[in-house]
């Protein structure tokens, strides 16, 4: 059993009477990388100012490291925040921002110089002491505050969306350079970003927030996998999503057959369902594959709306018989059709992932 | 924390509170009441309720005033937008650092006293000064020209005074005109007459209103101008003013003109607000 | 390249219009003749005569004894101010707010007549504090408004960053917020100083009998007939203005190279 390093015990937050979180127990494990993933305004950054403890819980406890530390001042902490936009103190050198933490606790000089230096081989940034944030490119600055963090040793680094201000290119290396740092450092990061591409190059575990309300939690390839709600499935990847009725149940294959907008009938594992149930069906753009001839099931007749090429695959557009457009992504040695081609869209049974419950047939 | 915290948010708006409170709302409150009272004939006040300060501002003389000093306000804000925006646009086709330093030369005279400098205008617009000596000199004229101790001392004077307060709004609303904008305007067929008043002007209009409002306002109120320029033959608004709380000492009375130019300024402010220019800009424009 | 020579003109002749006044009265200050007409011989002599003037040196050392304890107490309640109107919300707050644009828009008589009714109110005689506190008055708004733009700028988790590193809240704003607005405070402590020694109109309502201006001085004996000394004088100010506004802007310019360039 791993360590738990934060620990989230029926926290609740609001701000007069609106409601932020109304409910949230989370276990932080040491070591672990995790992301709290979600559109703005979920409560995933509310939950890291109030691990933090920038902000404080409404009621509720948190725990670090075993020890209550609901009501311990921020500067109290032993947890330190990478921020967005870096917040760095532009009055300062680099060598004086990343100090500033160990100035504040008054630890002797030469420690401080020593450990100065120790940070700034960490994250390459050896020869920059004397400059000013103003003259440090967006990737170095970054690299400051995650300096600026560390130095103070905190038992969990929290991170707030720090690459949303990066380029593309640069962000793809900080994403890289964060996920080597964390694993040499084996310091807990907690990590939050509205990214889900960002979430799944860097977790080890990703949560999932919607409304203040955990939806899912799980490793990248679970949440990519098998997600359990169509919110999920929609924020995590690209995906086509199917509304139908389970129509027959037979025992003797152990399936299930579903029918979407009264005409196509697709086959499903069954999993004890009933006839009836409304269910969600979801799949992931590249288990869709276009043929010229129609098969008995699983298979949709669509028309090609446009032919999408992005260097690294080739994407397809294409519009079902009843007006829903599907992404489906094609393997390398696939046929691309012309625009407007009658064609089929076929998937296979396995690959259809089922999003269940009242949440389902939302929106 | 929590203690520590109210203490800094006492300590930052406290002082705040008192100054808002003592040195800028109650003198004015203290005015709004004034000019509902009754002077006597030693000045003193007295606290009788009356509208008679107001109604008297109707009388022609003082009517004539107003009038006298919005004309003369109006003529300033016309001229000195007349000067601000080809000098403005004419600096913006400069390279940026040329930029800051015609700005900084812009600013130089207007941070040093105003009244010294009107001064100097003296020296040079009086009969025998620098100005008619070198056109006599020069035998483009015969006799001296009056140039100052008349309308036109006056307008040059504030003209002098407030183009800054002209120029720095409106250069900076200027400056932030997209060129790709004027190039549609002419790729469009537009002459440079017709991109101006239906690109430029459109375009930097909170900057010209914010312009006209710091110069048009205070127009009103420079006595010093037209008692050192004018030669205290013209009265002005500000003049007017003065003279009832310094020599006539019929306070009410010139409370009662202090809140009718108050109320001028808030219409202006508003109208300033509804065509989208912000507070802020007002006084950091300096 | 006509219309370059035109453009360049233009720019010429209102440099011209903003200049005139005050290199003439340099050029005056110079002048051997007493009478400001036409210049005759160079000559020191007004600067003599001007050390020798009691009652001008005297204003001179009231308008900086104000210019100064204004800029002073302006700026230190402006920055304060400004911290509190960005960080808190209190009652009155909006209101207050837009108490704080009155005195820079309303006509500045305005402002000097309703000071000194509320001077009179309280049986304050006027005197040097009377015109000091006129000049705190004016000049906070611009203090303030200088201070906010400074920290509407600064990236709001500033503070948070300080306190997440065990900063307190008033070491925070010792080493973090306070040399982050301070631009923000000079620039609003030299608006204060310019203001302060240009004002004219305020200062003529609230200054007393024994604490004249320089500006309320000259303004008096242009009246009753200006000594050339009075040319030397505002020669002086004006040069030495300047020469402080140029240093400023000099020293700026530079530090923004020196930061831009490493």
């Amino acid at each position: 059993m791993k360590k738990v390093i934060v620990k989230l015990d029926d926290v609740k937050k609001s701000y007069g009477d609106k409601v932020i979180i109304p409910k949230l127990d989370l276990d932080v494990y040491e070591g672990e990388f995790l992301t709290l993933l979600g559109p703005s305004g979920c409560g995933k950054t509310t939950t890291l100012r109030m691990i933090s403890g920038m902000e404080n819980v409404s009621s509720g406890h948190i725990y670090l490291d075993g020890e209550d530390v609901t009501n311990v001042d921020a500067t109290k902490r032993e947890v330190n925040t990478v921020f967005q936009n870096y917040a760095l103190f532009s009055h300062m050198t680099i060598e004086k921002n990343i100090s500033y933490g160990l100035k504040i606790k008054k630890v002797p000089n030469d420690i401080i110089t020593k450990k100065v230096k120790e940070m700034l081989e960490l994250v390459q940034l050896q020869g920059y002491e004397k400059r000013k944030p103003s003259q440090l490119s967006g990737g170095e600055q970054q690299r400051v505050a995650i300096a600026r963090a560390l130095i103070n040793e905190p038992k969990v680094l929290l991170l707030d969306e720090p690459l949303s201000a990066l380029d593309f290119k640069l962000k793809k290396q900080m994403q890289i350079e964060l996920k080597q740092l964390q694993k040499k450092l084996g310091i807990t990061f907690i990590y939050v970003t509205h990214n889900q591409e960002e979430a799944l190059t860097m977790s080890d575990r990703i949560l999932v927030f919607r409304g203040g309300v955990i939806e899912q939690v799980g490793t990248p390839k679970e949440l990519y996998l098998h997600p359990k709600t169509r919110f999920v499935a929609d924020f995590i990847g690209d995906s086509n999503i199917f509304d139908g009725i389970i129509t027959k149940i037979s025992a003797s294959s152990n399936t299930a057959e579903v029918t979407i907008n009264d005409t196509v009938k697709a086959i499903l594992p069954n999993k004890n369902y009933q006839e009836g149930l409304k269910i969600s069906l979801m799949l992931r753009p590249e288990n869709l594959k276009l043929v010229e001839k129609e098969t008995s099931k699983n298979c949709i007749p669509v028309k090609i709306k446009e032919n999408i090429y992005d260097g690294a695959t080739s994407k397809v557009i294409a519009i079902t018989n009843f007006g829903k457009e599907l992404n489906i992504t094609l393997d390398r040695d696939d046929k691309i059709y012309p625009v407007r081609s009658t064609l089929f869209v076929k998937w296979k049974m396995e690959d259809a992932v089922v999003l269940k419950g009242k949440e389902a047939n939302e929106e | 924390m929590k203690n520590s915290n109210s203490i800094f948010k006492k300590i930052t708006t406290i002082p705040l509170k008192f100054y808002a409170g003592i040195l800028i709302f109650l003198p004015l409150l203290y005015i709004f009441i004034l000019s509902f009272f009754r002077n006597d004939y030693y000045g003193g006040i007295i606290p009788d309720f009356t509208f008679d300060n107001y109604r008297m501002l109707i009388d022609v003389v003082y009517l004539k005033v107003f009038l006298q000093s919005f004309l003369i306000a109006f003529i300033t804000t016309f001229i000195c937008i007349c000067i601000s925006y080809p000098f403005c646009l004419i600096i913006k086709t400069k390279k940026e650092t040329t930029q800051k330093l015609i700005m900084t030369f812009v600013m130089i005279p207007f941070l040093t006293n105003s009244l010294i400098r009107t001064y100097g205008w003296i020296v040079l617009l009086r009969k025998n000064g620098v100005i008619n000596q070198f056109l006599m000199g020069t035998h483009l004229i015969s006799s001296p020209l009056s140039l100052m101790y008349n309308y036109f001392g006056i307008v040059i004077g504030m003209v002098y005074t407030l183009l800054p307060f002209m120029i720095l709004p409106l250069n900076s609303a200027v400056s932030k005109l997209d060129d790709s904008l004027l190039d549609a305007s002419k790729d469009l067929g537009a002459n440079r007459l017709q991109t101006f008043f239906k690109v430029v002007v459109p375009e930097t209009l909170p900057g010209l209103f914010n312009g006209s409002l710091m110069v048009f306002i205070p127009a009103i109120g420079l006595f010093f101008i037209s008692d050192i320029l004018g030669g205290g033959k013209l009265m002005l608004l500000g003049n007017l003013i003065k003279n009832q709380f310094l020599t006539a000492r019929n306070w009410p009375f010139g409370a009662a003109i202090s809140i009718t130019l108050i109320i001028i300024t808030f219409i202006f402010v508003k109208l300033y607000k509804k065509i989208g220019g912000k507070m802020d800009d007002l006084g950091g424009g300096l | 390249m006509k219309k370059k020579y035109l453009h360049n003109l233009f720019l010429l002749l209102v440099f011209a219009f903003l200049y005139l006044p005050i290199i003439v009265l340099v050029i005056f200050s110079f002048n051997s003749s007493s009478l400001n007409i036409v210049f005759e011989q160079f000559t020191f002599r007004w600067y003599h005569v001007l050390l020798e003037n009691r009652s001008l040196l005297e204003a001179f050392m009231n308008t900086m004894i104000v210019a100064f304890t204004s800029t002073i107490v302006s700026t230190i309640i402006g920055t304060i101010s400004a911290i509190g109107i960005k960080k808190y919300n209190f009652i009155g707050k909006e209101f207050i707010q837009s108490l704080l644009y009155i005195p820079i828009v309303i006509p500045e008589i305005v402002l000097g007549i309703s000071l000194l009714s509320i001077y009179t109110l309280f049986r304050l005689d006027l005197s040097l504090v009377t015109l000091i506190i006129a000049h705190i008055t004016f000049s906070i708004p611009f203090v303030i408004i200088s201070v906010r733009t400074i920290l509407d700028s600064l990236p709001s988790n500033l503070e948070d960053a300080s306190s997440d590193l065990g900063a307190n809240k008033f070491k925070t704003f010792w080493y973090v917020t306070l040399p982050s607005i301070m631009p923000g405070i000079t620039s609003g402590a030299l608006l204060a100083f310019t203001l302060s020694l240009d004002d004219v109109i305020i200062s003529y309502f609230t200054a007393g009998p024994d604490s004249n201006t320089l500006p309320l001085k000259i303004y008096s004996m242009i009246k009753t007939g200006i000594t050339p000394d009075v040319n030397a004088l505002s020669a002086l100010i004006l040069v030495v203005t300047i020469i402080i506004l140029m240093t400023s802007t000099v020293l700026q310019l530079r530090k923004l190279r020196k930061e831009t360039e490493l």
